[in-house]
């Protein structure tokens, strides 16, 4: 059932004026909650996750990307540009002040050899591409809720289901879902061959460089221990965890800074703050334990890269650059996520000024990044477990609208990276094909997979899937072997999904 | 008519309960929802306990960016030992506070104060009390400087109003966006204040913002301005169709480019053709659009639903809803009574349990803690930008941007729900142990400043009497222990210390192991007069005893929440 479906269904939209008592807008995320996860259902098989040198099975490791505000598809899909053109309300050529911005790159256009958009990215895409760093999947399409609300198709890409409401997110059921089958987790090795001891011993295994996200909302229903959440990193690895002294020497402070957190363990047992207060007591966990690890990632980021990883200097790359640093030297950290640094996405404006520098700068930092993974060779480690998956909100529209922008759609890229240790992950590939829908000249015209027409009606003749397939795409990864418990929406009537054709077995 | 009466007959009352209030005119009337938002009475509020009125009365302030000091509260000129209201009277007094208005003359004088200005009228940055250093800073650090120094009062309302909102999502000038810049902040926050101050209906204020350039600038085009009409004031999020339609009412306007300064521009191809929006709505133009927004039956909910959520987060949502709906079905009209019914609810005032943000805490704290707001550390002539993280102190985390919450900064505005990852949380907890707690020169009531024009001379601290400058020994001994404080054993002075920052006495169990590590560790600070294992503090130790008790409450989860009652 669609979301407006829904509304209508229970009587908050329809021909109503007045809002019938007890039942309101604000009432949906009471309405929303999604039933419990079975996790028993989900099972566990190695058979997807990656292997060393030795044929041993390892963790994998997954950063993921996420371009806030939905950034347009035309960097990595120019194929339809020709009729896009024919009908838009504004000129590319003459908005890019480009003649020949329709004709191949062989022929001084922007089209690549691909379909990329040479200027936006798409020269550092072909070289990603030919490397097999990289695949590009042109057709993830929002069906079962086809939003173009930022809100719920940010919640729905981050907790990897349509019941947005008070549910999870993708990093905190990955989290529960070790936790549920610890067993086969505990005594596993990790990239550089040391094992896992207990789950809630690992440095660092869910991490955000984006500050509080909904890829770890917590599950209300099930809560999961604080050693098994995210904490959050800066790009440049700073650490506020430390107290230093407000009084005395170091001697002296050594004793009180003891004194007083004996004395906070008896109050917050006799006070309840666990229960009471667990937020601030969750993060004071945190502190204690994050306090000694910055100073190693600190050092870490302070090695020497490998021969191409340039980054680009800007605070996108930065953090990047921070992620995979923080996976290569914490071989434990499972689970990244990576927001925001170049401005939002969402450009109703003036995309034809900013959108292609930025897009390029995005896929430069790719570059350095694939070349940071693959040119690590500390501890001998292992380096083809690492997935980078980039993606946003949604696609955009692509009519060029009174604005030099591009409003909301849906249909968008999936940029995925690296990890072609993992069984059954083929990268170079592009997959999926789009055609332009929409009236002339209006708007709202947008592109969709092949066969599929403007309404969502119509049979697919060229592979395309849902967000959600990429969040049942990294729980396979880690060995769930059933990912529809996992990424179903009960509320909505909804099954789940299984994992994207060729990125895993 | 029956609300009119209550109206008389609870000014009356309450001037009459309370002759000594500031000035100058009582202006508009009051909002008492029933149901779920029921208010916190005056009888109620004197039922409870003392230790919980002073919580509940930092409760209702500090999400005004208020506090009030214990012993302003509490009579304690004959100790602590037995809590003695002064205040008999806070919640009505409070609402007729929030009634009351400024007169003009001290509103200037105030604001003289904050920017300064010399004797030809003109700004002085040498007599500025605050400096928020860059131009860019002023329209979101101005707000924050006028909610501290304003005293409780309809004009403070109003300013607080104004800032909240511009930090939701429904009005918030998002200064993250290349689109907007600090025009926007200062365009949107006094828009707000403005239309506030004149008792204008939360549907007018929609219905007038929305073709308001500072609202173009965050949607940019004509059919996200129509989705983010849906989505901001009638809470819809799945309105493409709607979006499309609004955008074709709304055709002929566009939003320049960045050298064009992103100006709203409009073309000469107005839309002719009705367009049927929501279902049953029939727009041709952009005006149509706004009147149908303005007044569609959702609005009110929307609107309450998202400031209720800043108040109530920690409440289940079903208890949420039903204060939002008691709100709504009472009759509120105006952004005052939504916030007022929220405010004085027990569903707020009693029930909710939630992490208090930074700058809520901090301000009230500095206030509880009778601190110089020009005392050193962070907290000087630049406490805002400080604070709020403008663009200077740059390299610093601690402050609100470096805790996910900064001031008119989102798109969508502060999480309702204040972050407390593990780096917020810890920027937060440094920030309020090492530059608050840990700073006495701040709250003690002691520290000598270069400048003899200081405000806080002589100004009551939470340990000394205050500082004279004057004083013709003003490097030696220019100031002196409070008599009360220096009557206080050491158990009583802890409670002290406990009351002002956690609304609770210490435990026995934390009376015992703090006065036995000053005994193990700090012997000189702490004395023994009779052997009679009632300790004191050494005289002028007040200050060193003060600063290790806090670093302990600093690291208390309970000091960064608003605790609940019930």
């Amino acid at each position: 059932m669609k979301r407006r479906q829904f509304l209508k269904s229970i009587g908050v939209l329809g021909s109503r004026v007045t809002i019938p008592a007890g039942l309101t807008f604000g009432s949906l995320p009471n309405l929303a909650v999604a039933a419990n996860i079975d996790y028993t259902s989900v099972g566990f098989s190695n058979a997807a996750m990656p292997r060393n040198n030795a044929n041993q099975v390892i963790m994998p490791q997954v950063i993921n990307i996420f371009l806030y505000g939905g950034p347009s598809e035309l960097a990595g899909n120019l194929t339809n540009i020709v009729d896009i053109e024919d009908n838009s309300q504004n000129s590319y050529r003459t908005k890019f002040n480009d003649d020949n911005f329709l004709e191949s790159t062989a022929a001084g256009g922007q089209v690549t050899a691909n379909g990329f958009w040479q200027d936006a990215g798409g020269a550092e895409m072909e070289t990603l591409l030919s490397n097999s760093d990289m695949s590009i999947y042109r057709t993830m399409l929002k069906q079962k809720s086809p939003t173009r609300s930022h809100r719920e198709s940010i919640f729905m890409s981050q907790k990897g289901t349509v019941d947005i409401e008070l549910t999870p997110g993708i990093g905190t059921r990955l989290a529960t879902f070790m936790r549920e089958y610890r067993s086969n987790f505990e005594g596993r090795r990790l990239a550089d061959g040391t094992t896992i001891g207990t789950l809630e011993d690992l440095v660092l295994p869910f991490v955000s460089f984006e500050g509080e996200t909904n890829a770890f909302a917590l599950d209300p229903n099930n809560p999961l221990d604080v050693r098994l959440r995210a904490n959050t990193l800066n790009e440049a690895f700073d650490n506020p965890y430390n107290r230093n002294s407000l009084f005395g020497d170091a001697t002296q402070f050594a004793i009180a800074d003891s004194a007083f957190d004996a004395l906070v363990e008896k109050t917050q047992t006799a006070l309840n703050y666990a229960t009471r207060y667990p937020k601030a007591y969750d993060g004071f966990i945190a502190r204690g334990e994050l306090v000694d690890e910055i100073g190693q990632l600190q050092t870490a980021a302070k090695t020497a890269l490998p021969t191409g990883a340039n980054y680009p200097n800007n605070t996108f790359a930065n953090r990047v650059k921070a992620a995979v640093t923080l996976a290569l030297h914490n071989p434990s950290s499972f689970y990244i996520t990576v927001g925001d640094g170049l401005g939002s996405w969402d450009d109703h404006n003036n995309g034809v000024e900013r959108y292609p520098d930025r897009m390029q700068n995005v896929m430069q930092t790719m570059q350095a990044a694939m070349a940071h993974i693959n040119g690590f060779t500390a501890n001998t480690r292992a380096t083809d477990n690492i997935v980078i998956n980039v993606y946003g909100d949604f696609g955009r529209l692509v009519n060029l609208n009174g604005s030099n922008g591009w409003d909301h759609a849906n249909n968008q890229n999936l940029y995925t990276f690296g990890g072609e240790g993992l069984p059954g992950r083929t990268l170079g590939q592009v997959v999926g094909e789009t055609h332009r829908v929409g009236l002339s000249k209006d708007n709202n015209q947008f592109t969709m997979p092949i066969g599929i027409d403007a309404k969502g009606q119509g049979i697919a003749n060229t592979y395309h899937f849902e967000p959600m397939a990429l969040a049942a795409t990294t729980y396979r990864y880690f060995g769930a072997q059933n990912t529809q418990p996992l990424t179903a929406s009960p509320v909505f009537g909804e099954t789940g999904d299984d994992p994207i054709d060729g990125l895993t077995t | 008519m029956l609300r009119l009466i209550c109206f008389f007959f609870l000014t009356t009352l309450l001037l009459g309960c309370d002759p000594g209030q500031p000035s100058d005119s009582v202006d508009i009337d009051d909002f008492y929802p029933s149901g779920a938002a029921e208010p916190l009475t005056q009888r109620e509020f004197d039922q409870l306990s003392p230790e919980d009125q002073y919580m509940v009365a930092n409760k209702a302030l500090s999400m005004m960016q208020k506090g009030i000091p214990v012993d302003e509260f509490f009579d304690i000129s004959n100790g602590i030992d037995t809590l003695v209201i002064r205040e008999n009277n806070f919640i009505n007094d409070l609402r007729l506070d929030l009634r009351t208005s400024m007169s003009p003359v001290n509103k200037n004088a105030i604001n003289d104060v904050i920017y300064g200005v010399n004797e030809q009228g003109l700004p002085d940055d040498n007599l500025a009390k605050y400096y928020f250093r860059r131009q860019e800073d002023e329209p979101r650090l101005l707000p924050l400087a006028q909610i501290m120094e304003y005293p409780v009062s309809r004009d403070m309302f109003a300013v607080w109003i104004a800032h909240f909102l511009a930090n939701t999502i429904l009005f918030s000038p998002a200064y993250e966006m290349e689109s907007t810049d600090e025009v926007d902040i200062l365009r949107v926050h006094d828009y707000l204040e403005t239309k506030v101050l004149n008792g204008a209906p939360v549907r007018q204020i929609v219905l007038d913002f929305l073709p308001n350039i500072s609202r173009w600038r965050v949607s940019r085009s004509a059919e996200n301005h129509a989705l983010e009409a849906y989505e901001l004031y009638l809470g819809l999020f799945d309105t493409a169709e709607d979006s499309r339609k609004g955008g074709i009412a709304c055709q002929e306007y566009y939003l320049k480019g960045a050298d064009a300064g992103y100006q709203l521009a409009k073309t000469p191809f107005e839309n002719t053709i009705p367009q049927t929006i929501l279902e049953k709505y029939v727009v041709t133009s952009c005006q149509d659009l706004y009147t149908v927004i303005a007044n569609h039956p959702l609005l009110m909910l929307r609107v309450t639903e998202v400031i209720a959520n800043y108040f109530l987060d920690g409440l289940s949502s079903d208890r949420r809803l039903a204060v939002i709906e008691a709100i709504v079905n009472s009759g509120a009209v105006t952004f005052e009574d939504i916030f007022k019914g929220l405010l004085f609810s027990k569903a707020y005032l009693l029930d909710t349990e939630r992490p208090i943000s930074y700058e809520n805490n901090l301000f009230s704290m500095l206030d509880r803690l009778r601190a110089d707001r020009l005392g050193g550390g962070f907290y000087n002539e630049n406490i805002f930008n400080a604070v709020a993280g403008g663009s200077f102190l740059t390299n610093r985390q601690e402050n609100m941007k470096g805790m996910g919450w900064a001031t008119s900064e989102y798109k969508i505005g502060r999480p309702p729900i204040v972050p407390m990852d593990a780096m917020s949380f810890a920027n937060y907890h440094k920030a309020m142990r090492e530059q608050l707690l840990g700073k006495p020169n701040v709250w003690d009531g002691g520290g000598e400043r270069w400048n003899d024009q200081s405000p806080y001379q002589n100004h009551l601290g939470l340990v000394y009497e205050g500082y004279d400058n004057d004083d013709a020994d003003a490097d030696i001994n220019n100031y002196k222990i409070r008599d009360d404080i220096a009557a206080m054993n050491l158990e009583q002075f802890f409670d002290y210390l406990f009351l002002t920052t956690l609304a609770r006495r210490a435990s026995a169990v934390e009376v015992a192991d703090l006065q036995q590590y000053f005994i193990d560790n700090q012997s000189s600070w702490v004395r023994n007069p009779d052997d009679a294992g009632i300790y004191f503090v050494r005289d002028t130790s007040q200050e060193e005893v003060a600063e290790a008790v806090f670093d302990y409450i600093s690291r208390l989860p309970e000091f960064y929440y608003q605790k609940a009652i019930n």
